[in-house]
């Protein structure tokens, strides 16, 4: 399920871009292609906000989800249910 | 262990399975698990990172046996371009910071609706991906599924709620 890395004769789209972003944030690109990302991206400033946004986007689901404090006491049924489930079951 | 860890895993189990008691049965399933195999943990791993392993594999296992729901395709979520391969619409930058949305109470919901709109092979992968931090691998071994897909549906996953959330966070 590789995907197949644009020729590199030829100048990059934003679908390129797009379709290789994940590569780019995760610094795991081959140098040639890396410059070509760097010089689309200077000069497109859909792809700019677009790679902004693609990285907030996991940024703001980390900082949402991941909120502990969130996280109060366990309700006391729920407590026991599971106590009382090792029990039975050990 | 179930007063210390139970809140923390809880929190876990109702990120895959937002029914209440659906999550519930699922922590029950994991602390369960971890009580038959606490012979088998060697310590190599910290007591907090095993059972977190345990309780995605539960709710993993709670979500298998439900019925499926009718889903958006992911195709519909996805960003569209021009025939040259360019941008069709102009996007703006968001008008907040990730850091700046997180302190906000109503971007929990809205983070979480996002996600929910997901299809869900692509929503558990985002999920083990970029929310519980396993790796690729891990990822894939966990569902039986070739690294490469495991790539795949992370990048479509995370365009497609980036899609979404645009239309709640861009001025």
């Amino acid at each position: 399920m590789t995907k197949p890395l644009p020729e590199p004769s030829r100048e990059l789209t934003c679908r390129d871009l797009i379709e290789f972003l994940d590569d780019y944030v995760a610094d795991r690109q081959p140098p040639e292609l890396r410059v070509a990302f760097e010089s689309h991206l200077a000069e497109c400033r859909h792809c700019r906000d677009y790679l902004r946004t693609y990285s907030d986007t996991i940024a703001v689901a980390r900082a949402s989800l991941c909120d502990e404090s969130r996280a109060g006491a366990l309700p006391e049924d729920l407590v026991q249910a599971i106590v009382d489930s090792v029990r039975r079951h050990s | 262990m179930v007063r210390t860890y139970g809140p923390r895993l809880l929190a876990v189990a109702r990120r895959f399975l937002p029914n209440d008691a659906d999550a519930a049965d699922a922590l029950q399933d994991a602390f369960l698990a971890a009580f038959r195999a606490i012979g088998r943990f060697e310590g190599h791993a910290a007591l907090g990172t095993w059972l977190h392993r345990i309780t995605v594999n539960a709710a993993l296992m709670r979500l298998r046996t439900r019925r499926r729901r009718p889903e958006t395709s992911i195709e519909a979520l996805l960003p569209s371009f021009r025939a040259d391969g360019h941008r069709d619409v102009r996007r703006e930058a968001w008008r907040e910071t990730p850091e700046e949305l997180a302190t906000r109470k109503e971007t929990n919901d809205i983070v979480r609706a996002a996600i929910s709109r997901l299809p869900e092979d692509y929503r558990i992968v985002l999920l083990l991906r970029d929310i519980e931090g396993l790796d690729t691998d891990e990822t894939a071994a966990v569902l039986g599924i070739q690294a490469g897909a495991v790539k795949t549906r992370l990048h479509r996953a995370r365009m497609a709620l980036r899609e979404v959330l645009e239309t709640e966070f861009t001025p």
